[in-house]
């Protein structure tokens, strides 16, 4: 099973319509001009992925790389004890 | 006298497929984009429809373009625009970036985008969805595409979306709010969703468009974007660029009176109020393209009101709905359509209105049907009727 950190790498992809294996944890935001709609589009891909919602103040975070968003999911999953089991 | 106006360039995309030559070749042949869309879609009934041929959003776009902005009729409108301006020749200098309006019709706005995300809903919205669908996004498209900073925004109308579109870049032209515009229609079609909405209000013929033909059962659907470049006709002609026609005239009025039928009263004065701004007098019109929309209603209050402002004087006036080519494209309509009067007045060809098999009494006007007519053409009308009766005809001119 794909780590979480892996799948929020998956979900940052998919929303910035990137190429995965383009990308890693340590990849930072201004190096592949990642903008607002990016951000927006990556927390929609990140709530598909999860099934869970996503507090409106997440996008007010100050991420820097990919890894810092895998961050901030790990620390609401882990606040809120959600189950982030892939279903299907 | 006010500013005249002038066509410098044309682009397209249609059930012909992409690009000028795609839908002039068909109309110079009479050959049609009407094919069957048998098994496209679940629980769609109608059979035909000419859906945008050829055409692969990704051979024209970013990736992440197409997903986060782009609905299907946002292609079209740009893929449209680049060819128009492409053709135009225009220099885009930072005043001529200044100085350019966008101005497009749309009927429904981005309907695949509502499909994606509510009408065949998953469980979430796509954070981009406004953005995509909104109906003026094709305006904003074309003028992030080149970076244009004149007055720019929608029109909606139904069917007549892109002629009042065309009107409305006219006069600003006229009025010296803008020096030139991008204008025209755009609009996408091949959708369930659309599909089962002309369905279900049973106005869609279950084997061909047949305008003003005794036969006729019914419009045929198409989409598609027809898009122009206007120009003060001065600063084109100073630039030496190669004009495809003058628009003289706008003739604009509404019904006032019903949500689908037409009017023939208001829909008579729109070609009479066009006569009047172009200073035209009926014999002076060789060639009309109708709205023609193979519809009962339309095409004898079309046929009636055209009777009513010729007065008998249309000895030398043809028409053709070229409808049967390209499909009925809503918003799109003109934008389209006025590709048959450009053939018409640079290469003497008129468009025909291909599967006319039987006369109707009551349409006895000279249409030219099934075969392309060789014909001169210097003055040329072009009708678009809507549903809910907003009228808009355009008026053009050889130079």
């Amino acid at each position: 099973m794909s780590t979480l950190e892996q799948r929020v790498l998956e979900a940052f992809a998919k929303g910035t319509v990137k190429d995965v294996n383009d990308l890693t944890l340590e990849t930072d935001f201004q190096s592949i001009d990642v903008d607002s709609t990016d951000l927006l589009c990556m927390i929609f891909e990140l709530e598909e992925e999860f099934d869970f919602e996503i507090p409106q103040d997440f996008e007010n975070k100050t991420f820097e790389t990919i890894g810092d968003v895998a961050k901030a999911v790990r620390e609401h999953v882990e606040e809120n004890n959600i189950d982030i089991t892939p279903k299907g | 006298m006010s500013r005249r106006v002038v066509i410098t360039g044309a682009g397209y995309v249609s059930g012909l497929g992409v690009g000028r030559e795609a839908l002039f070749s068909a109309m110079r042949e009479g050959r049609s984009g009407v094919r069957s869309i048998v098994g496209a879609f679940d629980g769609v009934t109608m059979t035909h429809a000419a859906p945008v041929k050829d055409f692969t959003a990704e051979d024209h776009f970013d990736p992440s373009r197409i997903k986060q902005q782009l609905d299907t009729l946002s292609q079209y409108a740009v893929v449209a625009a680049r060819e128009a301006v492409a053709s135009s020749g225009l220099d885009l200098t930072d005043e001529a970036l200044e100085t350019t309006s966008v101005v497009l019709g749309s009927s429904i706005g981005g309907l695949d985008t509502v499909e994606q995300n509510f009408i065949f809903a998953r469980k979430r919205v796509h954070p981009m969805a406004i953005p995509r669908m909104m109906a003026s996004a094709p305006a904003s498209q074309v003028a992030m595409e080149f970076g244009f900073h004149g007055p720019s925004f929608a029109t909606s109308s139904a069917c007549s979306s892109s002629a009042h579109a065309i009107a409305q870049a006219v006069l600003f032209i006229r009025a010296g709010l803008a020096e030139r515009a991008v204008t025209g229609g755009t609009e996408a079609t091949h959708l369930r969703s659309s599909y089962r909405s002309w369905d279900a209000l049973r106005v869609v013929s279950r084997d061909a468009c047949r305008p003003f033909c005794k036969s006729r059962s019914g419009i045929v659907l198409g989409e598609g974007a027809g898009v122009y470049v206007l120009e003060e006709y001065e600063a084109a002609k100073a630039r030496g660029a190669n004009i495809l026609a003058e628009i003289i005239g706008i003739g604009m009025t509404s019904d006032g009176s019903d949500i689908v039928a037409p009017n023939q009263i208001w829909v008579a004065k729109a070609i009479e109020r066009c006569l009047k701004d172009a200073q035209l007098n009926p014999q002076d019109v060789h060639y009309i393209n109708a709205h023609g929309t193979g519809t009962d209603l339309n095409d004898v209050c079309e046929t009636n009101a055209i009777k009513q402002v010729f007065n008998g004087q249309t000895k030398q006036l043809a028409v053709s709905s070229t409808k049967p080519i390209h499909g009925h494209t809503l918003g799109a309509a003109a934008g389209i359509e006025i590709s048959s009067i450009l053939l018409a007045m640079n290469e003497g060809i008129i468009a025909p209105t291909l599967n006319y098999n039987e006369q109707d009494p009551e349409c006895d006007l000279d249409y030219v049907t099934n075969t392309p007519r060789n014909g001169k053409v210097d003055v040329a009308l072009c009708n678009s009727f809507a549903f809910g009766g907003l009228n808009a005809v355009l008026a053009f001119k050889k130079v």
